[in-house]
């Protein structure tokens, strides 16, 4: 094989199975949780557990993700689950963009990566705290079937056995375990959120290995462009929430404020998640998390960097 | 038509769970993911064995997508690891341990100089302890050249480090000053002894690149004068994953 082209096709290959095999986990553990939900979880129980109210419910969102922390790979598989679950879609979509970053191990990682810079990870939690209540409140105006893409709520609708799944798998019956059924659950979840996965880290693969290292270089002495070339990165490397504080301080020649943008719109928007979301939302949906996030980090990144530097 | 759904979509979760339980007993790991993972990797890998064999007992209607995508990885990750390593003529092997003070130190020409890797020595400079930074040290990595450079006799040295994964690795190093850079070739694995001092640029940031690795943290202010450069087989395991504070160093 020409050296070259041995060269692109290793790198990619390796970039593409690293990313898999570090969010392979998670993503697992996302779907096991989601389908334990789904066996022993009726609907109505978990209604009742979470506030109805558009406020509570954000709110709600905001705390369980510091209580029931999960990577935004292993989010987003829980996050359809409770949605079918008539979870109301402000509270589960806040809880969605918060949990993954709104934790002590990423706030940890963020503190030691900034070697104690306290500021970025207030900075950190606030930016994610703002975007995840304000993407929940927009997104708590429509009904949550509307989140679903219109296959899926048609099957919940008409399809779906006892506990609104339509899997084949007899989640309450007397025929089987609900364990038996649950674990078999999770394969197809892991399965279904995995091709989602697999072509976000095809996408990456091929930008990290063609795309110039130089490039960033660019944008480093204007603000404007460090954070919009930072966030840029961010989407495009889809580095997972614990190690992302790590890359951006390796940038030490881009402003804080771009350093900040990195670690915030990461864990909700990058090319692995966007596959992810198209797979479970709809269309409209899919394009309020990818452009309210962007728009509101990208802004106060450059308010923060103006103000504070 | 369901009963071979079930068959192959189960059989790919079980493929994969053995292949990740498979490759945490690999000595190429470390390639993809910092070794600490080996764990969760394996746990992981356990899991997906047990729910992939759950699945093949139950009827499912094939998804000819899903099934698609994950064979078209299973290939590119296949050949991947297969592949030889284009950027690297590292055996694979365990880590080299650093065990007590005296190993930690190489003596040339009479004076002795402490083994450290280029992340460690990145945090001696950017602490700033003087100390340390009087200190002679002996670091490995690779030569990475340009014209601008070969002019005023320096190379750059980088040795990638991984935090979590491939993905996210950082490319660290110094700028060396040494009699005749041109006689290390691009890539080429060198040991470098010397002395960190300041060596403010005269260029911009130096145009150096890794294939397939965005970010680096080539110091600005700091390098390394070098009183020997020799060239040296590359490590059995290339990649920084350890930043120690003390001797002995992860060198």
């Amino acid at each position: 094989m020409n050296t070259a082209l041995h060269q692109d096709f290793y790198v990619f290959a390796t970039v593409v199975t690293a990313i898999f095999l570090e969010a392979a986990p998670f993503l697992l553990l996302g779907a096991l949780v989601s389908s334990l939900l789904e066996v022993y979880c009726p609907p109505e129980r978990i209604g009742n557990f979470v506030p109805q109210g558009r406020i509570t419910g954000v709110l709600f969102g905001l705390v369980a993700g510091m209580l029931l922390p999960t990577c935004e790979c292993g989010v987003v598989p829980i996050v359809r689950r409770l949605l079918l679950k008539k979870v109301p879609s402000h509270a589960a979509i806040t809880y969605m963009l918060a949990a993954p970053v709104i934790n002590p191990i990423v706030l940890a990682s963020t503190y030691v990566a900034f070697r104690g810079d306290i500021r970025m990870v207030l900075g950190r939690v606030g930016l994610v705290a703002l975007t995840a209540v304000t993407v929940g409140l927009s997104l708590g105006r429509i009904n949550q079937f509307l989140v679903l893409p219109q296959g899926e709520a048609s099957d919940m609708n008409h399809q779906q056995d006892s506990v609104g799944c339509d899997c084949g798998v007899d989640h309450g019956g007397d025929s089987q375990p609900r364990l038996i059924g649950a674990l078999a659950h999770a394969a197809w979840e892991f399965l279904d959120m995995g091709k989602y996965l697999i072509l976000g880290c095809f996408a990456a693969g091929l930008i990290k290995t063609f795309l110039p290292g130089t490039f960033l270089a660019v944008f480093e002495n204007n603000l404007f462009l460090a954070v919009g070339g930072m966030m840029f990165l961010a989407v495009i490397v889809s580095v997972c929430s614990e190690a992302d504080s790590f890359v951006a301080a390796s940038f030490w020649s881009f402003p804080k404020a771009a350093q900040l943008s990195f670690v915030t719109i990461g864990p909700m928007v990058d090319l692995k998640l966007i596959m992810m979301y198209a797979g479970v939302f709809q269309r409209r949906v899919v394009l309020i998390l990818i452009v309210v996030p962007t728009l509101i980090i990208y802004l106060a990144s450059i308010l923060l960097g103006t103000i504070v530097g | 038509m369901s009963k071979i759904g079930g068959l192959i979509e189960g059989g790919i979760v079980v493929a994969l769970g053995l292949a990740m339980s498979a490759l945490v007993r690999a000595d190429n790991y470390w390639l993809y993911l910092h070794p600490k993972f080996k764990w969760l990797t394996l746990t992981a890998g356990i899991i997906l064995v047990l729910v992939g064999t759950i699945a093949l007992l139950y009827n499912r209607r094939p998804n000819l997508s899903r099934i698609v995508i994950f064979l078209t990885f299973s290939t590119l990750a296949s050949i991947g690891y297969f592949l030889p390593n284009p950027t690297s003529s590292a055996t694979s092997g365990p880590p080299e341990e650093v065990s007590s003070k005296k190993e930690s130190r190489i003596v040339l020409d009479g004076e002795e100089y402490i083994k450290i890797n280029l992340g460690e020595l990145y945090a001696i400079s950017e602490k700033g302890l003087d100390e340390k930074r009087a200190a002679r040290y002996v670091a490995r990595g690779i030569v990475k050249r340009n014209p601008e450079l070969d002019e005023i006799g320096q190379f750059v040295l980088l040795r990638v480090f991984i935090w979590c994964c491939f993905a996210d690795a950082v490319a660290v190093g110094f700028r060396v000053q040494c009699d005749q850079p041109a006689k290390f070739l691009d890539g080429q694995w060198v040991r470098v002894y010397g002395q960190l001092q300041d060596l403010p640029s005269q260029l911009a940031e130096p145009t150096v690149q890794v294939k397939g690795i965005l970010s680096k943290a080539l110091h600005k202010t700091d390098g390394i004068v070098a009183t020997r450069v020799e060239k040296v087989e590359p490590p059995p395991i290339p990649f920084m994953f350890e930043f120690r504070k003390s001797e002995p160093y992860a060198y």
